[in-house]
């Protein structure tokens, strides 16, 4: 009886971690509409509107909060929003990722391009997020080593106008690193000295 | 049409693919095999019938689109998706009006424009062959600058239409594996692997996944040494594609592999990419040559990060 249990119990670890794992892949397709919509909303209340349907997911937050970025790019809470979204944990990564993915198996070819293009230029927009922020710079650095992963990530290269306007506090958040991942900061993702990024995104 | 039999060495057919700078696509009696009405002179592809005097279809695609903007709301994006690209309009074109490089055996469309779950879409991805100088001698050779695409990718379609009937289609491209810089990336190694279709840069694009997790033939500088890479794709190798290298010295790939640029449109269009609505979902089978950059990993598992 004990190794049917055991089996049973294993079975239904096993079944939650593949649905966990669908879970992160696939979204249902009104949100993927809905935060679709977003990304075309040219007004802040339209916007909001969109966000309503778009629900609270991270993938949700994150379009929110660049597109809420984008169109008031001088607005320092507006920035703020934006850099707290800045992952956290692999997952959070991950939907970072793939925001262009196909996720529901019947979006619009238009609408995965526009959210990949949110993608694309995130580290753009977070760049000039913490330049209105810099007090959240320790966060933004530490995601650095995580963010140059994904071999398209332009993330050290936005990073270079960063150190150069705010160079004293963004080598204070580079020394505030522990020491391990200091030292692979400094040696492969970026020069703080002379403010150059060493991870490159693949040409295109 | 974006290039003809002496070009980039491409081939999508129904049988199994071959260069086609060294097999006539069709027949000058006959446009895909298909048995001809003596009378009319068109041909007979089971649902309807191909004038190839005229190159077009006698009759529409029997598609039922016309029936999806009343149905659910999946079925109204399909509907929306459809009537998008002009091309579905011309309900009497044959495969594109590309018909040098599609076929339509069963009278429908291409697959990418059916369910995408009755549609399997397997790329093959194999070393190219060398001759004993250690020079590329496959059909490739009068492409310029093919030395700097070490594999080619074979992609097989095969699928039931809507009437019923086997679909397939072929092509071989060729690909890039290995990252152009080895300081930031290393090749992925050889598996089966799906595939998702994503977006790259504007372009569409397949994903490899695991998204998080893709096992590697060697350290990956890019992930601290670990024999695994993240965020890998099969994407068009972009402006630099012929020398491997971009126009601003960065390399084209950190891991990812790349289609050589002039043919991708045709990749698109072979793996269902560009239909629409278009195919979401592959199979890619990445097969380690005998000296192949893509090998197997380490049996005993890949030494820790770091």
């Amino acid at each position: 009886m004990r190794p049917a249990c055991f089996l049973f119990a294993l079975l239904f670890v096993v079944l939650l971690q593949a649905l966990k794992a669908q879970d992160a892949a696939n979204v249902p397709c009104d949100q993927v509409a809905a935060i679709a919509h977003m990304v075309r909303a040219n007004s802040l209340p339209e916007l909001a509107k969109a966000k309503r349907n778009a629900g609270t997911s991270y993938r949700a937050e994150v379009v929110f909060g660049a597109r809420s970025f984008e169109l008031q790019p001088g607005n320092k809470s507006a920035a703020s929003t934006l850099l707290k979204l800045i992952p956290q944990d692999d997952e959070q990564h991950l939907t970072l990722m793939t925001l262009g993915d196909s996720l529901c198996d019947s979006e619009s070819v238009a609408d995965m391009k526009s959210l990949g293009r949110v993608g694309d230029r995130l580290p753009h927009y977070l760049s000039k997020a913490i330049l209105l922020a810099p007090e959240m710079l320790p966060k933004y650095v530490a995601y650095a080593s995580t963010s140059v992963h994904d071999p398209h990530s332009d993330y050290a290269v936005q990073m270079q106008t960063v150190c150069r306007a705010k160079h004293a506090e963004f080598v204070r958040a580079v020394e505030g690193l522990p020491t391990d991942q200091k030292d692979w900061f400094v040696k492969h993702v970026f020069n703080p000295d002379g403010c150059h990024a060493l991870a490159l995104p693949e040409a295109e | 049409m974006r290039h003809n039999c002496t070009c980039d060495g491409a081939s999508i057919s129904t049988t199994p693919s071959t260069v086609c700078a060294s097999t006539p696509r069709f027949s000058p009696s006959r446009f895909t095999g298909k048995e001809r009405d003596t009378e009319s002179g068109n041909d007979y592809f089971g649902a309807r019938y191909y004038s190839s005097a005229m190159g077009r279809w006698m009759s529409p695609d029997p598609l039922p689109w016309i029936h999806w903007q009343n149905g659910n709301r999946d079925a109204q994006q399909k509907f929306a998706a459809y009537i998008a690209n002009p091309q579905n309009f011309n309900m009497y074109a044959y495969v594109n009006n590309n018909p040098l490089n599609h076929t339509d055996p069963t009278g429908m469309n291409a697959c990418g424009t059916k369910d995408d779950s009755t549609c399997h879409v397997t790329i093959t991805i194999k070393d190219r062959s060398r001759d004993s100088n250690g020079n590329y001698n496959d059909g490739f050779t009068g492409v310029k600058n093919q030395g700097n695409y070490n594999a080619t990718a074979t992609v097989s379609v095969t699928g039931t239409g809507a009437d019923g009937k086997a679909f397939s289609a072929s092509g071989t491209f060729l690909i890039k594996t290995t990252p152009s810089d080895s300081s930031s990336g290393a090749p992925l190694a050889s598996g089966v692997y799906s595939g998702t279709l994503t977006e790259h840069n504007g372009h569409l694009a397949i994903r490899i996944q695991p998204t998080n997790d893709l096992p590697t033939n060697g350290a990956n500088p890019g992930q601290h040494g670990a024999w695994f890479a993240q965020g890998d794709l099969i994407h068009q190798a972009g402006i630099g594609n012929f020398t491997g290298v971009g126009h601003d010295g960065r390399a084209v790939s950190n891991g990812c592999l790349v289609v050589c640029t002039s043919q991708y449109g045709d990749f698109e269009d072979t793996t269902g990419m560009s239909a629409s609505p278009p195919q979401r979902h592959f199979t890619i089978d990445v097969d380690a040559g005998a000296n192949g950059v893509n090998a197997d990993p380490l049996p005993a598992g890949p030494p820790p990060g770091e």
